[in-house]
């Protein structure tokens, strides 16, 4: 069973590689019939490749432990979810997946009638080959899951229990199958530069719903990997700048940046030279990202030290990275703007001020996170790079397109007259006023924050008006009433009212961050039974420890019963815990969230003993840590926004028109 | 060419001098823009570096390194003692040659500290012992199968 998976995998990449050799003769000498079979050939290697993924899986849900890769990452007491997700668990078993899903996007890639851009198809599943053959290759000479033991072992080793949490079951493969699905909008780029047909945008219209698809992926995978740092991990925080969440965000801001510019390039002919870039640049960085993961180039509490896959992701960044900029370099002629850019206060101003900002905000996280080995690498000096390097460089830019989404749904095409730009953004900036005279009565004197509610205030105030004055003209236009006017005009112009709440999300998320990340409150303390801790207007009274195992040991909980009160009226019960795993040999602290929409109280168990009192009596003292997160759930309910408004967007209308909504001449 | 139709040349039509100073406008504003921002990354990369040693060098430059925020890496010892929300352990330095530091440190504890277990502190040297304020510690092996 071990060896028909990874015969799979072979006959995969020779299919691949036929493929890919037949594309190039049958385009050079325009065989009809070579291109025609290296099509097959496509969905062959998709076919096969489905066949390896099923065997794998086949194999971790049967328990088969004779496979290596089953038995480091199962064990017969998980349950059927888990046995599925730790196809995406281990290394080999998650390169596994990512192939696989390139291979099943070529797939659809080849299947998929388009109006426009036919042409480029053939080009673009080469390409996509091969990416996929060099997974291939590195699953068959690197780390293969299909490795054997001669004598299968009776029992597997089982999931790290830091693992067990729905969050782990969706965070990786979101993650993942975002980085795999980028590889399409990149294989088009590169199919329009190789045939040189820029003129006609046609690539633009194959890459942007596969571009949408992988970014929202990676959107919302970033999200419920900080959704999982903060309610497994026992920190309390949900971002730390590490190298490996970067390499999960860097991809995705480049990804924004590339949906937005070839926005731009569709409907004025401009950032063409902008969206090629930065394409070339998601792409790259998906690679990277891995490739800093899987080696030990960096620092990271994430490294798992010299895998045998450093060397080949590293050989083939350089090849993409620099084949994609020669190719580039060499048309760049054809990607000549129709117009240019010449007022900033403009939509194409504001546009190119966005593209600026992503760079900006990637390149300095890129720069934080090699710094430390470059530095090495030069001076021999080990240096870390603080959150605050992150923080200080990164948040302002963040902050500044935060503005720019706000201002950009007001602002218009080409010129705006200054007056009537003053007038639509004289409101939200009235309404941002107000917030922040709020937030001062509330008590809030920390400059950073104050600045980042009126920015966020504004935006959001911007976005509303904008809607309200779209809904109020299309009423009065079509004689509907409001509320039919305002599912109307979302059902029929999806692009425009999806990206309004992607951007509403946006800016709820950012709220979030900024109140969990400048008012949280820490404290500790150690509490005898029936002691209390307060914190912030919380009461938190500890009663006693108790503890629940299994009959061998190898699984035992321990959780604190407290009650918790709010400026003495009770919330409920809360218990912090810790639950051990006997194979692991790892406790794993279970944190008690008690949420609401103002703030989290966060509650960690660190520590127990038995103390003997004056009486002789033996008591468990009990050690806490509470933290208070405001806001923080923003974050989250940010996030469920952005999902819709992304689908929102995704979504085939029925008419998909571009049309820009005119504000009509005498709102106020 | 007269002087005339030279100059002409040089200046252009007012239009295309308009084209030329929008074009400055922006490249100037461009330029202040990355200045901010670098300068701005200038500060924040001076505030957050930290420089990282292993056990043994940390004792080798103990004076010159004492009351700063460093960060040094090494393997848990199995002298791990705790009380309340209190840990003094030892870490050893990552070679095996021997060498090791007193640590201590409050508050709570990431749950992958276990004993043999490579973590990162941050915190000060002073005084012989080690004041940590972060425990990072190398994530549970996602990649690697336990052996």
């Amino acid at each position: 069973m071990a060896t028909s998976g990874f015969v799979f995998l072979v006959l995969a990449l020779a299919a691949c590689v036929y493929s890919i050799a037949a594309y190039i003769f049958g385009l050079r000498t325009k065989h009809p019939k070579l291109i025609q079979s290296a099509r097959q050939a496509v969905l062959i290697a998709a076919g096969l490749f489905s066949a390896a993924a099923i065997v794998l899986l086949i194999a971790l849900i049967n328990h088969n432990f004779e496979l290596q890769y089953v038995y480091s990452y199962t064990s017969t007491d998980m349950t059927l979810p888990y046995l599925i997700s730790a196809l995406w668990a281990g290394n080999a078993g998650s390169l596994l997946f990512w192939g696989w899903i390139v291979s099943l996007s070529a797939a659809v890639v080849v299947l998929r009638k388009r109006k426009q851009g036919q042409d480029l198809v053939p080009y673009a599943s080469m390409i996509i080959m091969v990416v996929q053959a060099f997974f291939l290759l590195l699953l068959i000479f690197a780390q293969s899951p299909f490795t054997s033991y001669d004598v299968a072992p009776l029992e597997g080793v089982g999931l790290n229990p830091l693992l067990e949490n729905p969050g782990m079951i969706i965070h990786p493969p979101l993650l993942l199958a975002g980085f795999a699905v980028l590889a399409v909008p990149f294989a088009f780029a590169i199919a329009a530069l190789l045939t040189g047909k820029l003129k006609d945008n046609n690539w633009l219209a194959a890459a942007r719903r596969w571009a949408l698809l992988g970014w929202l992926s990676l959107g919302l995978g970033n999200l419920i990997g900080a959704w999982w740092a903060y309610a497994e991990l026992g920190w309390g925080g949900y971002w730390a700048w590490d190298p490996v969440e970067n390499a999960g965000l860097m991809p995705w801001l480049t990804a924004t940046a590339f949906l937005h510019a070839i926005m731009m390039q569709k409907r004025k002919g401009i950032f063409k030279m902008w969206s090629m870039v930065f394409i070339i640049l998601t792409f790259t960085l998906t690679i990277f990202g891995t490739f800093i993961t899987r080696s030990d180039i960096l620092n990271s509490v994430h490294t798992f030290g010299q895998t045998a896959f450093g060397p080949f992701f590293l050989v083939f960044l350089i090849i993409t990275f620099f084949g994609s900029l020669a190719l580039l370099i060499s048309r760049r002629k054809d990607l000549k703007g129709d117009t240019e850019v010449n007022t900033l206060v403009s939509r194409e101003g504001t546009f190119l001020l966005n593209n600026l900002l992503f760079v900006g905000a990637t390149f300095f996280i890129l720069i934080g996170t090699i710094l430390p080995s470059l530095a090495e690498a030069v001076s021999g000096n080990v240096i870390n790079i603080g959150q605050s390097f992150f923080n200080i460089s990164t948040v302002p830019i963040l902050l500044a397109i935060i503005l720019l989404a706000g201002i950009c749904s007001l602002i218009a095409w080409r010129r705006q007259t200054d007056r009537r730009l003053a007038r639509s953004l004289l409101w939200p900036a009235l309404a941002a006023v107000v917030v922040v005279i709020v937030t001062l009565i509330f008590g809030v004197r920390n400059w950073i924050a104050l600045s980042a509610y009126f920015l966020c205030s504004f935006s959001l105030a911007a976005i509303f008006s904008q809607w309200l004055r779209d809904v109020l003209a299309f009423s009065r236009k079509s004689s509907l009433d409001i509320v039919s006017s305002f599912w109307r005009l979302l059902i029929v112009n999806r692009r425009r009212y999806g990206a309004f709440i992607v951007h509403i999300s946006i800016v709820i998320v950012a709220i979030g961050i900024v109140g969990s990340s400048l008012f949280d409150v820490e404290k500790e303390a150690e509490l005898l039974p029936g002691e209390q801790m307060t914190i912030n207007g919380y009461a938190l009274v500890y009663n006693g420890l108790y503890v629940e195992g299994n009959e061998a040991m190898t699984r035992m909980i321990i959780s604190a019963d407290m009650d918790a009160y709010k400026n003495d009226r009770y919330i409920g019960k809360i218990d912090p815990g810790y639950i051990y795993d006997g194979n692991y040999d790892t406790w794993v602290s279970e944190v008690a969230i008690h949420s609401t929409l103002v703030e989290d109280l966060y509650i960690a168990l660190v520590n127990w003993e038995v103390i003997t009192l004056e009486d002789e009596s033996e008591v468990v003292q009990a050690s806490f840590s509470a933290k208070i997160n405001p806001l923080i759930i923003w974050m989250w309910i940010g996030g469920g926004i952005f999902l819709f408004g992304g689908l929102l967007t995704f979504w085939p209308g029925r008419k998909e028109s571009v049309k820009k909504i005119e504000p009509p001449a005498k709102i106020a | 060419m007269s002087i005339y139709n030279k100059a002409f040349y040089v200046i252009g039509s007012s239009e295309k001098r308009h084209e030329v100073l929008k074009k400055k406008r922006f490249i100037v504003g461009g330029l202040i823009l990355i200045a901010a921002l670098v300068s701005l990354s200038y500060i924040g990369f001076m505030g957050s570096v930290t420089y990282y040693y292993n056990v043994s060098e940390l004792l080798e430059k103990a004076n010159a390194l004492s009351n700063q925020t460093i960060r040094v890496s090494g393997n848990v010892a199995d002298d791990v003692d705790r009380q309340g929300l209190d840990m003094s352990f030892t870490v050893l330095d990552l070679s095996d040659n021997g060498d090791s530091l007193p640590v201590v440190y409050n508050g709570a504890v990431p749950d992958t500290f276990k004993v043999g277990n490579q973590v990162v502190l941050e915190g000060e040297y002073t005084a012989g012992v080690f004041e940590a304020d972060v425990i990072i510690v190398k994530c549970g092996s996602k990649y690697e199968p336990l052996e």
